[in-house]
């Protein structure tokens, strides 16, 4: 399965990664090898086979809907990096 | 600044955290993998330079437990950057050598946990398990790694990789001492949706010794050409020890073993791709804000703060999860993992106890596989199908080969199959010296 200059774009886009051209290069390389292995799943007959999504064998563990926590905003922001008072400060969405 | 530490590099911070409690293990040093959130010591920093300012808010479950059960904890152990790795060559520190020849990878992807307990710089230690990072590296560095049951321990307060298909693993010398620590940190945990209600028994009680009667199936998939053949006899003889002890022992067949890697090469990616999202340089870890806009925040922290390998599989996951590629690849792969479960639950309605090697070879060189990831990922061939499954694993000492390398036997149980698991690796142990062998550190 070999993945096309574009598609390695695409999914780096998707993944909000920025990568060199020769990143790139090589992860559609890496990539393609990767993906040529896997498609030996497709020797596999699955047509009436329910997928697996987890192995608990558990259905919706739900907790009461109770405050259990106190505030901790103070101690939490101080990781963050660039704040105002207290909020999170990000960065324009878009270019002026 | 986080740097490596340790005569092996099997530190990413030396920090300790006394203990909070006396109980099981009241006396024992523990390693801790640097996946495992500690609050108030050192970063964590899942070895990658994106948390390296990370300091924890809370402290995972786990480490709450060891430490009420009087355990010391001594420090992080390195590990593979996001548990991604067999080779513990990832680390955005450096890598770990192994203590029994330092020319030599540890595997991982949880290699400073197991060379740290290998060469005693701690008793025990915590590691991941997310296709076999705790049994492998546990094989290579010829200690004892346990994977419980998915659900029997709490992933609260540990870095998120692959949620459907992670436990947090043990490394001990003996079995004993697995059997203990499981003791302490198995249990539903209200903070883990994903923990199991159910009674944890009394594991170290089950380690009697009598195994007479218990059947154990060797499957043949496991036994392929490509294995080192000192591995395969050194596990030919492990179930011969057994069968001399009165276990009934057979062939077994599960024929979907060699779509694992390729089942759990999409599915991990994808959880992956999912789970370190959550890496922008928004609300904590390393930030980059020297562009303009948020979407530059996002590319350059992102791009300069993930190292190779975790921007690898994000991008499979990527791609396996994108529109167009899901039902090609991440449906199938989920469907392929219920032929896998599918397996093991028949096999299981004919034997207790699975018995395989843990990996298809001795420790090899560092540098050796490093150019070719698919090559690494092939190191995990024996493991991933029981995190696919769900089901619990642990790798025991079995030998060495010629160049004096450990050999590691892995036997698997159904799910919530602990106790015998744990007995018959007891009982094997003790019928050899493998596991007071101390690594006399060639090259080292």
């Amino acid at each position: 399965m070999k993945l096309t200059k574009t598609e390695v774009e695409k999914i780096a886009k998707l993944a909000r990664l920025k990568l060199s051209d020769e990143e790139i290069s090589t992860y559609q390389g890496q990539l393609s090898d990767i993906l040529g292995y896997i498609d030996q799943l497709n020797e596999v007959d699955t047509k009436k086979v329910v997928p697996t999504a987890q192995v608990t064998g558990q259905t919706n563990s739900l907790a009461d809907d109770e405050v259990a926590n106190e505030p901790r905003t103070e101690e939490l922001l101080a990781g963050v990096p660039s704040t105002d008072g207290d909020s999170i400060q990000v960065k324009a969405v878009f270019k002026d | 600044m986080t740097q490596v530490s340790g005569k092996y590099g099997e530190f990413l911070s030396e920090a300790t955290i006394a203990p909070a409690g006396s109980g099981a293990l009241k006396g024992k040093t523990v390693g801790l993998k640097d996946l495992l959130l500690t609050a108030d010591i050192a970063p964590t920093t899942a070895a990658s330079k994106i948390l390296e300012p990370f300091q924890a808010p809370y402290q995972a479950t786990v480490v709450e437990k060891i430490l009420a059960a009087g355990a010391e904890a001594t420090g992080k152990t390195n590990h593979d950057e996001f548990g991604m790795g067999t080779s513990n060559e990832n680390s955005a520190y450096g890598p770990v050598s192994n203590p029994w020849d330092m020319s030599r990878v540890p595997g991982g992807s949880s290699g400073g946990s197991a060379a740290g307990v290998a060469a005693r710089s701690f008793d025990i230690a915590l590691g991941t398990d997310t296709g076999g990072s705790s049994r492998q590296p546990a094989a290579f560095c010829g200690v004892v790694g346990l994977k419980p049951t998915y659900g029997r321990v709490s992933r609260y307060g540990v870095v998120a990789a692959a949620s459907s298909l992670e436990q947090v693993g043990i490394f001990s010398v003996d079995v004993a001492d697995a059997a203990k620590t499981l003791q302490v940190i198995a249990g539903q945990d209200p903070r883990d949706a994903t923990t199991v209600d159910r009674p944890v028994p009394d594991y170290p009680a089950g380690l009697t010794g009598d195994v007479k009667g218990l059947r154990i199936g060797l499957p043949k998939e496991y036994f392929i050409e490509g294995i080192q053949p000192e591995v395969a006899a050194a596990v030919e003889q492990v179930a011969d020890d057994l069968k001399a002890a009165g276990v009934i022992v057979s062939e077994v067949s599960l024929p979907h073993t060699k779509y694992g890697i390729a089942a759990y090469y999409i599915i991990m990616p994808a959880e992956a791709s999912s789970n370190l999202a959550r890496y922008d340089g928004i609300r904590y870890g390393h930030s980059d804000q020297s562009g303009e806009t948020l979407e530059d925040v996002y590319l350059d922290s992102r791009s300069s703060g993930l190292g190779a390998e975790p921007k690898r599989r994000i991008m499979l996951g990527t791609y396996a999860l994108s529109a167009g590629y899901y039902d090609a690849y991440y449906k199938k792969a989920m469907q392929v993992r219920t032929l896998i479960r599918e397996d093991f639950d028949q096999v299981f309605s004919k034997v207790d106890l699975l018995l395989t090697p843990t990996a298809p070879t001795t420790a090899f060189k560092l540098g050796e596989k490093a150019d070719d990831p698919l090559e690494l990922y092939l190191n995990d061939v024996f493991t991933v199908s029981a995190n696919l499954a769900g089901i619990p694993g642990i790798s025991v000492p079995c030998g060495f080969d010629k160049a004096g390398l450990p050999i590691g036997m892995q036997l698997m149980a159904p799910q919530w199959g602990e106790e015998q698991m744990l007995r018959a690796a007891h009982a094997y142990e003790q019928q050899h010296d493998w596991h007071t062998k101390r690594p006399g550190g060639k090259n080292g």
